[in-house]
């Protein structure tokens, strides 16, 4: 039961990786910019919704900062990459590495 | 030669200048020969600013960002934080701050801007701050479409409206300076829009799921 709740869907994993990439500096704004890199841009909007998805089911964790000028007096609100959220990405890569070789090929090119 | 060039190139002979009405004793120096500086003379301060001497055929870097201040070209320099201001009459215009000998702040127009009554501002002209808004300079950004926010408050959990409105409005001085005013609010009202679907989508879900274990729990329980 508690395997399938942490299962996570495609867009999910990057969302993760994002977090993981930033570190403490992990809020919206550099989230989006983060997979805006990866070729995974989507709306401010579809970025929280997932966010608080996963905040739900305890693979990360947000905390309030502090409120700035330059985004009109509104604080940031940062996430941050709990030992679940680093257990579910694990399981996913794992997955990922059991079925590529049944594919027959390799991501990323040849190798 | 188009409209923008001359126009600069009478603000260049130092006629109808805003500059010269409120503030100088002596306004436009023409370019020194061999200079690359515009120097302008107030009663208190020297602006210079980088102005190619051909100036008829690169309009463009007329209205860079280098603002100079200072006694000589390249003796001191002052180029200080980019950001808006905003007039009582509601103009949005781009300026760079600066200081006077005596330390006092000066907003000095960045970008060529058409003021809400047709007025022209040009590049180097210094906003008087009697002309300003109460609101400090340098909160002031350039203000999003407020219906566009008001959908999202609308959307949003309490909890996330602070940050998501917060981010939008972090990136979009980004964009209004990458696009110009109009283009930015486009995108601002696009991103809101592209918003909304997965936030309704969100309610509806919740909304149909209380509805399903509220029918549940009458068929088993009640």
């Amino acid at each position: 039961m508690k395997k399938a709740k942490e299962s996570i869907g495609k867009f999910e994993e990057l969302v993760l990786l994002a977090i993981r990439k930033l570190g403490t500096d992990a809020y919206g704004v550099s989230i989006n910019d983060a997979l805006e890199e990866a070729n995974s841009s989507v709306s401010i909007g579809a970025l929280y919704t997932t966010l608080s998805r996963l905040e739900e089911k305890g693979l990360i964790s947000s905390r309030i900062g502090e409120p700035t000028n330059e985004r009109g007096g509104r604080a940031k609100k940062f996430f941050k990459l709990e030992a679940a959220g680093e257990r579910a990405l694990r399981e996913a890569d794992s997955a990922r590495k059991t079925l590529t070789p049944k594919l027959g090929f390799t991501f990323g090119g040849a190798a | 030669m188009n409209t923008q060039q001359m126009i600069l190139l009478r603000h260049f002979e130092g006629m109808h200048s805003r500059f010269s009405s409120r503030y100088s004793s002596r306004v436009i120096l023409p370019g020194e020969p061999g200079s690359r500086f515009q120097t302008r003379h107030t009663n208190s301060h020297t602006y210079r600013r980088a102005v190619p001497m051909d100036y008829e055929d690169d309009v463009a870097e007329i209205s860079d960002y280098d603002i100079y201040y200072g006694d000589a070209p390249g003796h001191e320099h002052d180029r200080g934080p980019i950001g808006w201001i905003e007039r009582a009459d509601g103009t949005e215009i781009k300026v760079c701050e600066t200081s006077t000998e005596n330390g006092n702040k000066v907003y000095v127009a960045a970008e060529l801007t058409e003021s809400m009554n047709g007025e022209i501002i040009f590049p180097g002209d210094v906003i008087p701050p009697e002309e300003l808004t109460a609101q400090p300079p340098s909160v002031i950004g350039p203000q999003p479409p407020i219906n566009a926010e008001f959908i999202l408050h609308l959307l949003l959990r309490r909890d996330e409206q602070e940050a998501v409105i917060g981010d939008l409005l972090e990136r979009y001085p980004k964009k209004y300076e990458r696009l110009g005013k109009r283009r930015a609010q486009l995108w601002f009202c696009v991103e809101v829009f592209r918003s909304t679907w997965p936030l309704v989508k969100r309610i509806v879900f919740k909304a149909t799921s209380l509805i399903t274990l509220g029918k549940w729990i009458r068929r088993h329980i009640l």
